[in-house]
């Protein structure tokens, strides 16, 4: 499952905060400079993501179709007393999938996802925010300033989902990816005791 | 083999948390966490049929005592028939490649970056109870699948130990040998019914995964 060409890459500038949730090291959140930069494309970014993910769900699942198919010939020899020993053949296949598996970590992609989802969160904040502080305005022209701040935010909540949704399915993937290199790991393990590998 | 089966048994009341999270097939796609309702229903039924399994299984044992030798091993490969039929149909549903296991991967995944835009916003206490929520979800939904997983391995070896017996059945063709395969089986009846109270329980005990709307009534 590697990563489509065409992710806008790298952040440089950072802060100290970092964390690793559900087994995913996130990289440092931006700083408000960093981000800035970002913002201007982010509806853009947005639909790259997006894009992106659509084109790894297809790689996954044709992945997944390869490990079922393995699958199920694995358990067929756990069960087949007149085995001894994994067919060439079986063994050839579980490596290959093994290997391109190994060639589809996820990890950059999700972290550069999520900044832009950082990216996304904060300008919308910022834009409530400001929407907030237009409501409690007595200023005659607030009214209308609310009807720009409304129009741009209906956009980045937009946005903010769609990046979410993006970096969700990347994690997904990922976690995918691992499994299925866990369970071959697992079918060549038997096959080295059963022997034949 | 009865401490065996108490172990595999063990692995497969994690099938009691995710129980919430019963497969659908996904036929274009991945099963997502929207379908995680319909396939709460789906596992309630297959609950409903290894009890009908085990309520076989415990009729044909009694009429094993009616029938000759070679008729007892006929019988009893009917019987692993079935049984592994109903193995192989709950395997089916919680395999890593299963929409089973999709589903719970992308609430797994949702639930993680939920978890990271909460840690982002505003420091107040509904945020922090938000936090905390998610925090003890998606330990609950490690733990589950760790175990789902588990359980899996344990299915397929269950099938490996049918497979052993039989060609015991084969290989020594004579009463003796049913009987003991009768215990045998009688053990593994008990785990079934274990199994499907198990099965039971799931339907009754769905881990709520927070999603995005019930985190933002929060």
């Amino acid at each position: 499952m590697p990563p489509p060409d065409g992710f806008a890459s790298a952040h440089t500038d950072t802060s100290d905060v970092r964390g690793a949730v559900g087994g995913v090291d996130f990289l440092p959140i931006l700083t408000d400079q960093a981000c800035s930069q970002r913002l201007g494309d982010i509806t853009e970014q947005a639909d790259t993501l997006a894009a992106q993910s659509t084109t790894l769900e297809a790689q996954a699942l044709e992945l997944n179709a390869r490990f079922a198919a393995l699958e199920e010939r694995n358990r067929a020899l756990e069960i087949d007393q007149d085995v001894t020993e994994c067919p060439a053949d079986f063994l050839a296949a579980v490596e290959e999938l093994q290997s391109d598996l190994a060639k589809g970590d996820l990890g950059a992609l999700v972290q550069e996802a999520e900044t832009f989802s950082v990216c996304a969160q904060a300008g919308l904040q910022d834009l409530n925010d400001r929407m907030a502080a237009l409501d409690a305005s007595t200023d005659p022209n607030a009214a209308n300033d609310r009807l720009a701040v409304g129009s741009v935010l209906r956009r980045w909540a937009t946005a903010d989902v769609q990046v979410s949704r993006a970096v969700s399915s990347f994690v997904f993937f990922d976690q995918r990816r691992v499994r299925l290199e866990t369970a071959t790991g697992l079918m060549l393990r038997r096959c080295e005791i059963l022997g034949g590998y | 083999m009865s401490s065996r089966y108490k172990s595999r048994l063990f692995g497969l009341v994690c099938l009691i948390a995710a129980g919430g999270f019963a497969p659908v097939l996904a036929q274009d796609g991945f099963a997502r966490q929207g379908q995680l309702k319909e396939l709460s229903a789906d596992l309630s039924g297959i609950s409903n049929r290894v009890q009908m399994s085990v309520d076989q299984t415990m009729a044909s044992m009694q009429n094993l005592q009616d029938y000759s030798g070679d008729e007892l091993t006929t019988q009893a490969f009917a019987m692993l028939d079935s049984i592994e039929a109903e193995t192989r149909e709950v395997i089916d549903k919680i395999k890593v490649t299963s929409p089973f296991m999709s589903a719970l991967d992308d609430a797994r995944a949702n639930v993680l970056v939920l978890l990271r835009k909460n840690e982002r916003d505003p420091p107040s206490p509904s945020r922090d109870s938000r936090i905390a929520a998610l925090t003890s979800s998606l330990a609950s939904i490690e733990e589950q699948s760790k175990q789902i997983l588990a359980a899996e391995g344990t299915l397929t070896s269950l099938l490996s130990d049918h497979a052993q017996m039989r060609a015991e059945l084969i290989r020594n063709g004579e009463v003796r040998a049913v009987q003991t395969f009768v215990n045998d089986l009688s053990t593994l009846t008990d785990g079934l019914e274990q199994m499907a109270v198990v099965l039971s329980e799931i339907s009754q005990n769905v881990v709520v995964v927070p999603t995005d709307d019930s985190v933002a009534t929060e």
